[in-house]
């Protein structure tokens, strides 16, 4: 549940990036140009920063400049190494190109606030309690037996909770690119999860898509 | 080149003078030599003549023949032997007298000349030169044959040390020749070495080098047109770098453009199809995908026109009304001026113009579009046509925020926006004025900007005829 400033112009993909940012429990607040942003940034402090470069007068550099210690995503439709270099070395944390996918944007974010230990520790849906760090799994106040596959899942699950995961996404995510594995074995750990954790009406299976965690 | 030039200009040089040299010393010893022989074969002919007087008188006085030779030779001998010069004496072809320092006879063949002949010839004996004339006695002693030698061995010598002296010069001559020749070259093919060197800088890509003029007409005259040469080239480097840094301008910028909506685009579709929406949420994402798709039709439709317009060689040119282009253009823009609350007046002093009656009309629109759009609520555009300058104009002016100098310049660049939020907002896609522009070139007439921040802005259209 973080607090994150989006500084772009288009107002198309400005809220693009508020609604994705908000699916996955994000609070996102809107700059349109450079000077409104190093306003809010004086007067508030945020947990992150996505900081467009192409900007009109002001451009995100010059925005950067002003940006102490707040981790920073550059947003840049260009393709230009010198432009990623140029940010990378002035402070910034990571970039995204234009155009980008919504799953992309979502685990640069969550990186970027693990590293800086903002993500959320635990999570909580019905009468299940999800404790990250410690790795605990309690239903009404009981702890749940699991494999570390089915709490890897889960956790893919709660990250991009609202967003439907295909089941090849789920398989690179959570067993990783060398697994050969079929997609039923996704479906099977699914159904251990709904079934352990009385999650059948919050997992659904969305139509030739896969599944998504309804919150 | 040079070294051509200069190998052969000095082996021609060479060859000449040294021939020359030589014919000239061979001739002028053959003309001495002949010029003494002849003196020689007088002093022969005057000895013959003394001594057959000399014999005839002793032989009246009695003496015997080879006596009174013997007598007239020995009294010869002495006063010719001083001048180095060597009798002979030979009676029926046998030498019988001889005061030659060294043994020497002449041959039969020598021997076998007519009676009357003398005969003339130069002899080498034991390495010395000798002029040996040899003539028989006249008639009553003509069994006895005088041969006279006179030593040559020290003017030939002389003659001899004077050709080397003067090869010996020639040779001096040569060397003092073959430097200043090399100098003299050097000098004349300084100017080509430079253009050489400067050539090679040129085609290195340094194309601002350029060449002093100097030398002599010609070569100042290939400085010269070398020196134009290579300001063409600059020039012409220029604007093709200009040129391709331009477009590369306008591919960087038509990737941002194209991108930015495909990324809201692409995004939306994903955002719809990956969760769960309300009919709210499902009404502003569909509608984002909607505008940004008519951003890109929009742009797309404009790139096309201007190409349209680039390529089209001939525009149909007809006269036109320009009372009823400003009506038309009223029209057009009716709905956006009441939107805005904005006033649109016009004043016209022009008959008609020459021009393509579609293309005028939608140059005027977007210079009515882009007075719109500088406008806030209540303002005031002018449309006017006259002349100034014998000039047909027309020109369109708001009271509207206006522009820098700088943002003047950049005005007709495609993509550029004064203000880009609020540009895309109302739809602008950064390419009218750049369409504006080729219209303007189509018809040969002029686009003329002039601004005060925050007061108004006027644009001209500056017709050529």
């Amino acid at each position: 549940m973080a607090d994150i400033l989006v500084v772009e112009d288009e107002e198309a993909i400005n809220e693009l990036i508020r609604r994705n940012l908000k699916l996955v429990g994000h609070t996102c607040f809107l700059a349109m140009d450079g000077e409104t942003a190093v306003e809010m940034i004086n007067n508030k402090s945020f947990d992150l920063i996505v900081l467009d470069i192409m900007l009109p007068e002001m451009d995100g550099f010059e925005v950067l400049e002003q940006v102490k210690g707040t981790p920073t995503i550059l947003l840049t439709a260009k393709r230009s190494v010198e432009d990623r270099v140029k940010g990378l070395v002035m402070g910034a944390d990571d970039y995204l190109t234009k155009p980008f996918e919504m799953l992309e944007l979502i685990a640069r974010v969550e990186a970027i606030l693990r590293r800086t230990k903002k993500d959320e520790d635990t999570f909580v849906i019905d009468n299940v309690r999800v404790e990250f760090h410690s790795r605990r799994l309690l239903l009404e106040e009981n702890v749940v037996e699991y494999t570390p596959k089915e709490f890897e899942l889960l956790e893919v699950l709660i990250r991009n909770r609202n967003i439907a995961l295909s089941r090849e996404k789920l398989l690179e995510l959570v067993w990783g690119f060398e697994y050969i594995g079929e997609s039923r074995t996704v479906d099977v750990h699914i159904q251990k999860l709904r079934k352990k954790l009385g999650l059948e009406k919050r997992i659904v299976t969305v139509y030739k898509l896969g599944y998504r965690l309804e919150v | 080149m040079k070294n051509k030039t200069y190998i052969w200009t000095l082996v021609l040089f060479l060859l000449f003078i040294n021939v020359g040299i030589m014919l000239f010393s061979i001739s002028n010893t053959k003309h001495n030599l002949s010029g003494i022989k002849g003196s020689y074969l007088r002093e022969h002919y005057f000895l013959v003549n003394s001594m057959t007087k000399d014999i005839m008188a002793m032989n009246n006085r009695g003496y015997e023949i080879d006596d009174a030779i013997a007598r007239s030779y020995d009294s010869y001998k002495m006063h010719y032997e001083v001048q180095k010069i060597y009798l002979q004496i030979y009676k029926d072809k046998v030498s019988i007298h001889s005061s030659l320092p060294i043994e020497a006879t002449l041959s039969d063949k020598e021997m076998n000349v007519e009676k009357d002949i003398t005969e003339i010839h130069v002899a080498t004996l034991n390495g010395r030169k000798y002029i040996q004339i040899s003539g028989n006695l006249p008639e009553q002693y003509s069994q006895y044959a005088l041969v006279y030698y006179a030593d040559i061995t020290d003017i030939v010598n002389e003659w001899e040390k004077r050709n080397n002296s003067l090869f010996i010069a020639s040779i001096i001559f040569s060397g003092v020749l073959s430097i200043c020749l090399f100098i003299l070259l050097e000098y004349l093919f300084e100017p080509l070495e430079r253009i050489s060197s400067i050539s090679n800088q040129i085609a290195n890509g340094e194309y601002k080098e350029k060449l002093e003029i100097r030398g002599g007409e010609e070569i100042a005259e290939v400085v010269q047109s070398f020196n134009t040469m290579a300001d063409k080239i600059q020039y012409q480097m220029e604007e093709l770098e200009n040129h391709a840094r331009e477009k590369q301008r306008l591919i960087d910028d038509l990737a941002h453009e194209l991108r930015t909506p495909l990324t809201a685009i692409y995004g939306y579709a994903e955002y719809m199809q990956k969760t769960h929406l309300s009919e709210e949420d499902k009404y502003a994402a569909t509608n984002y995908i909607l505008s940004e798709s008519t951003r890109l039709k929009n742009i797309s439709e404009s790139l096309l026109e201007l190409v349209i317009i680039r390529e089209e060689k001939e525009i149909e040119m007809i006269s036109m009304d320009i009372e009823q282009l400003f009506k038309k253009v009223h029209q057009t823009e009716n709905i956006k001026l009441k939107e805005k609350g904005i006033e649109l007046v016009y004043y016209n002093e022009l008959k008609e113009i020459k021009g393509n009656k579609d293309l005028i009309e939608s140059m005027v629109v977007n210079l009515v579009d882009n007075a719109i759009k500088a406008c806030s609520t209540k303002g005031k555009i002018t449309m006017r046509a006259y002349f100034e300058n014998e000039k047909k104009i027309i020109e369109v002016e708001d009271n509207g925020k206006g522009m820098t100098e700088k943002q003047l310049l950049q005005v007709t660049e495609a993509f550029y926006r004064v203000d880009t939020a609020r540009s895309r907002k109302e739809g602008g896609n950064g390419l009218g004025l750049a369409l504006c522009e080729q219209i303007a070139k189509k018809h040969h007439a002029e686009l003329s900007f002039s601004s005060k921040p925050n007061e108004k802005t006027i644009v001209k259209v500056i017709f050529q005829e």
